[in-house]
């Protein structure tokens, strides 16, 4: 069961819907981890304490978000639906001092359902795209797709 | 928490412990148990050992320095304010971090003592060491590797005392 203070910033959660999958670990984040990468903090910050595709813009915009995904073969998708053979991210962003600022990344599994690193926090598998969404990280807003590895 | 509200229980504690010898003193010499004057002075002790005793089952005097205890404060803050956030200039701008910089070059060998605790799930203190140091042992091709940096950060602190 998630800390109830993470568990308060996401009001679509509740026992029964989501699952933890791995312990709390603060050495990589949910960019990271919807990237397969559980070695390192994604964010493109200047500052030298986090990691970004090299070649990408870092800025905090979607686009910029979006073309480091594309760095992994990602391109955008009409809408998070499963689809067989096929894996989706979901970018989520929140207003920010009147921008639009990505927040979150979550990927779907095999199975339709979502994976989501919170933060410094848990993983947790979660049934829909919406279960994140809420006044931490916002709302889904693109989403991308490869051919699943 | 502030150090002050938790001091105060101890300093009563400490009138308590002196109204106890006191009172030790006090009861010997009215009990008149015998002509030597120790005597009074051993009703004392043990009355005030007594009364140590229990105000340090209440209050467990701590072993941690008020700096400790501070920072301490601040991490689990910091925790608290940061809840599931995964943006790297959220987590490091929340208020207690910045208290944390804060506190300048005496926090120093206190992150390197918690980035020890943490182990190979290391935290995002290389901010505020880099904040408060104005030096970055970590090259380029290393960033975001948490477990690396960790290493390389403690090394550079146990080469200048801090670790």
């Amino acid at each position: 069961m998630l800390d109830p203070v993470i568990l308060g910033g996401f009001p679509n959660l509740s026992e029964g819907n989501y699952l933890e999958t791995s312990p709390w670990d603060p050495t990589y984040n949910c960019i990271a981890h919807a990237a397969g990468d559980q070695n390192r903090w994604w964010w493109p910050s200047e500052s030298f304490d986090s990691y970004w595709p090299a070649g990408v813009s870092r800025e905090e915009t979607v686009d910029a978000f979006v073309q480091a995904y594309a760095t992994l073969g990602y391109s955008p998708s009409r809408n998070g639906l499963a689809e067989p053979g096929i894996e989706k991210i979901a970018i989520y962003a929140a207003v920010s001092f009147g921008k639009i600022t990505p927040t979150h990344a979550a990927r779907q599994l095999p199975n339709g359902n979502w994976t989501s690193k919170l933060g410094t926090v848990e993983d947790i598998e979660h049934r829909t795209v919406d279960g994140v969404e809420g006044p931490v990280y916002g709302s889904a807003v693109i989403y991308l797709e490869r051919p699943r590895p | 928490m502030s150090v002050v509200p938790r001091a105060i229980p101890i300093f009563l504690s400490g009138l308590l412990i002196f109204a106890l010898f006191v009172s030790g003193i006090g009861a010997a010499a009215g009990l008149r148990v015998l002509a030597e004057p120790s005597v009074e002075l051993i009703f004392g002790l043990a009355g005030g050992t007594a009364a140590v005793a229990y105000v340090h089952r209440l209050h467990p005097i701590s072993s941690l320095t008020l700096d400790e205890q501070l920072f301490s404060s601040l991490v689990a803050d910091w925790y608290r304010e940061r809840g599931a956030k995964s943006s790297t200039s959220e987590i490091v701008l929340c208020p207690s971090y910045q208290r944390i910089i804060g506190l300048g070059q005496k926090a120093l060998p206190l992150i390197f003592q918690q980035l020890e605790k943490e182990g190979d799930k290391p935290d995002n203190w290389f901010w505020a060491l880099h904040a408060i140091t104005n030096d970055n042992p970590v090259p380029e091709h290393l960033r975001g590797n948490r477990m690396e940096m960790a290493k390389l950060w403690l090394k550079w602190g146990r080469n200048r005392g801090y670790a």
